[in-house]
């Protein structure tokens, strides 16, 4: 029954980095799959900027988005408070603007929400925003980095309640929630939908003075898929309507608290919405075991990853070397530009991964060219760096002996001073190396695949075990390449 | 054996920026004789020297070998025709000892670069079964200026330069080094430019002596007439703190 779309290529099915952003996207997905399209799944890219870069460009073809993020951080509007013209507003800017399109609305908002412990609530008598306001001094927070600095989080936030917190804390979405907890923070910031709020009988506080702006969640759909498949399209829209906040809750907390595979949360949401064919087959479910167990379990896929980490790796290390190598020799005949011009590549280094790879976005899309590019520009400097140091301060009096001696200035750099450099470059190389393993994690935020797959997918889902599925291998790797490295150096000495 | 060749520096002038290294300086060196160039640090006697070689390329002046100008001359070849021993040894720390003796004929397309290396080994003393494959590394500091010597003689220049090849060695050992090169001078007739702080050493080893003072010559001439009749106040005042009068 395989039906092959006019068009025959997978629908790229691409999710952010949480929860419920995965169990839509995987709704999404298995829903093509029963109408009988092909799917590639894309899911966990970096962040707002980085899936709907990819759907704007046609890197990928749908993903779940929230009107009120498309109003603030797509369109780039001020924050307003009605759902309808916000829908209104954002499908008019995307359609006309990047020929993408918003479906209508899945049913349910998912709008920011601030939690305080239950203790804290009831000593403190809080239940609204204003309430908190009032007691703000006194306690610390701890928000996400997202919600710091969006107009509609915390800067809004602030000037509409008139709230001075004592200190605010950026806190990464897997671990707040533990840290309210234990008592680090006393405030965070979450989403209404967020099925942990219930897990740790947290107190929402109710936004009394309508601040937040309408999240309406929808499926966003590329201009190519519009054009390609339009029965992809077709089936897309049979979820309009049908997901209310009180589903969506239930899902994310067999997600976050029960730990459910999203494939099975996904699989059982649609059969219970009656969209799948009766000879749709659950999916099996792995019970929750450690990690050796799970790693052994998954141990198939994760060779797949290591392969196509070493890949990444491997291809940008070699691009760097056959770059910064001949560079670094070349400025070495330049000391003072040399030196100006090695500072500026050593700049990149400063570049978090993450934005670096936001900044290619535009230009080289998403996938695995903008993260071989990102790489290749991480492992310049170290190669760079060793070869213009080794290079420059090779042993001063057997070059000025070798020159006197009648070594033509080629043959000074081919059999003087390279061969001195050699051990300092390939020390560089490996520094650059070791640098590539960990980076490379982060090629699984623009969808490149690699060990970071599994640790992007587990810290979006709360998952430790997936986390050190991905980052255990990560580690050995590291170590092993560098081991791998220092024996060449050592034959290089 | 290349012949040995007659060397003459002819007003050069030479500064690294403001500061004066050679002022109108001129030398003679007779083929086959060995000048000793003698000042205090900074007096512009290494800077002559590497003028010689075209290491340093004087801003005026003319250096002539065998009375034909050397700007002439591609450097590279010119430098493989003149041998050179630094200070430190300056041997490829990378390279074996007989790899490094024999990088000049090596350096000239010769096939039996190792048996010219083994040849100049035998020359300064060292014994090619014993050092030539050992690494600069694993030798004293006197193997190393005899290793220096031997490289810079492997092709048999006309012209040795010498940069105070002895400087850093202790006593005991510089004397054994004399000795070794007042043979092979007398042996294989190059003409040689010894660059030295030692007015001692100078008088043992050369047939003229140069003093070089604020980039000029104060006196050339012979040790024994040097020692006999210093010309200006500066050269008797280096030979009295040199307690050789």
């Amino acid at each position: 029954m395989a039906l092959v779309g006019p068009h025959d290529r997978p629908v790229v099915v691409a999710s952010k980095p949480f929860g419920e952003s995965y169990i839509l996207a995987e709704m999404f997905a298995q829903l093509l799959e029963a109408r009988g399209l092909r799917v590639d799944r894309r899911v966990g890219l970096g962040a707002t900027a980085v899936a709907y870069g990819a759907l704007r460009t046609g890197a990928i073809d749908v993903y779940p988005e929230y009107t009120g993020t498309g109003l603030l951080v797509i369109v780039g509007d001020p924050p307003q408070s009605d759902p309808r013209a916000v829908f209104a507003r954002v499908f008019t800017v995307c359609r006309d603007r990047d020929g993408t399109r918003w479906l209508p609305p899945l049913g349910f908002e998912n709008t920011y929400a601030v939690a305080v412990r239950r203790a804290t609530a009831d000593s403190l008598h809080l239940a609204t925003l204003s309430d908190l306001a009032r007691v703000g001094g006194r306690l610390r927070a701890g928000f996400t980095a997202d919600f710091i600095g969006r107009a509609d989080g915390l800067p809004g936030l602030a000037q509409h309640y008139g709230l001075h917190l004592r200190d605010v804390h950026a806190l990464a979405p897997a671990v707040k929630y533990q840290a309210l907890a234990a008592g680090a923070v006393d405030v965070i910031d979450g989403y209404s939908t967020d099925g942990l709020i219930a897990r740790y009988d947290l107190t929402v506080l109710s936004d009394d003075r309508h601040f937040f702006p309408p999240y309406e969640a929808a499926a966003v759909v590329s201009a190519a898929l519009q054009r390609d498949d339009p029965r992809a399209v077709a089936a897309l829209t049979e979820l309009s309507g049908l997901i209310d906040v009180g589903r969506m809750r239930d899902l994310n907390r067999r997600l976050e608290v029960d730990g459910a595979p999203v494939a099975t949360i996904a699989h059982d949401a649609l059969t219970a919405l009656g969209l799948l064919g009766a000879d749709a087959t659950a999916r099996t479910t792995p019970a929750r075991e450690g990690v050796l167990a799970y790693i052994a379990a998954e141990r198939g896929r994760l060779v797949a990853l290591t392969v196509r980490h070493l890949f990444l790796v491997a291809v940008s290390l070699a691009a760097a070397m056959l770059v910064a190598v001949p560079a670094g020799l070349l400025l070495a005949s330049a000391p003072r530009r040399g030196e100006l011009a090695i500072r500026a590549v050593g700049l990149v280094q400063t570049i978090p991964g993450i934005a670096l790879l936001a900044f290619m976005l535009p230009i080289i899309g998403i996938g695995i060219w903008p993260a071989l590019v990102a790489l290749f520009l991480y492992s310049l400097y170290p190669i760079l760096r060793n070869t213009y140091t080794g290079v420059r301060d090779a042993d001063p009096g057997a070059v000025d002996a070798a020159q006197a001696l009648g070594m033509t200035p080629g043959q000074v750099l081919g059999y003087v001073r390279l061969p001195l450099a050699a051990p300092v470059i390939m020390a560089g190389i490996r520094t650059a190396a070791v640098i590539d393993v960990g980076t490379a994690t982060l090629a699984a935020f623009i969808g490149a695949g690699g060990l970071g797959e599994p640790i992007v997918a587990g810290l979006a889902l709360s998952d430790t075990r997936m986390i050190l599925s991905g980052a255990i291998p990560a580690a050995l790797l590291a170590l092993v390449v560098d081991a791998l490295l220092a024996l060449v150096e050592r034959r290089l000495r | 054996m290349n012949d040995p060749a007659s060397l003459r520096a002819e007003d050069l002038s030479k500064r690294f920026g403001t500061a004066v290294a050679l002022d109108h300086i001129s030398i003679t060196v007779p083929a086959g004789e060995c000048l000793a160039l003698i000042g205090e640090s900074g007096s512009g006697k290494t800077t002559l020297l590497r003028s010689l070689n075209r290491m340093v390329e004087p801003d005026s002046g003319t250096v002539y070998v065998d009375e034909r100008p050397t700007r002439d001359v591609d450097p590279v070849a010119l430098r493989r025709r003149m041998g050179y021993v630094p200070q430190d040894g300056g041997l490829l720390p990378h390279w074996r000892v007989r790899r490094n003796v024999g990088l000049v004929p090596w350096l000239a397309g010769d096939h039996a670069s190792g048996a010219r290396a083994d040849e100049a080994l035998r020359l300064v003393g060292m014994d090619p079964a014993v050092y030539a494959e050992r690494w600069p590394s694993e030798l004293s500091g006197g193997q190393r200026q005899r290793v220096a010597i031997a490289r810079a003689l492997a092709a048999r220049p006309g012209i040795l330069l010498l940069d105070e090849p002895f400087g850093a060695l202790d006593a005991i050992t510089r004397a054994e080094l004399h000795d070794m090169f007042l043979q092979l001078h007398a042996e294989l007739g190059m003409t040689a430019v010894l660059v030295t702080h030692d007015i001692r050493e100078a008088i043992v080893l050369a047939d003229e002596i140069a003093v070089v003072h604020a980039g000029r010559v104060e006196q050339q001439t012979t040790p024994q007439l040097l020692l006999a009749a210093p010309a200006t106040p500066y050269v008797a005042a280096l030979l009295a703190r040199a307690g050789v009068t």
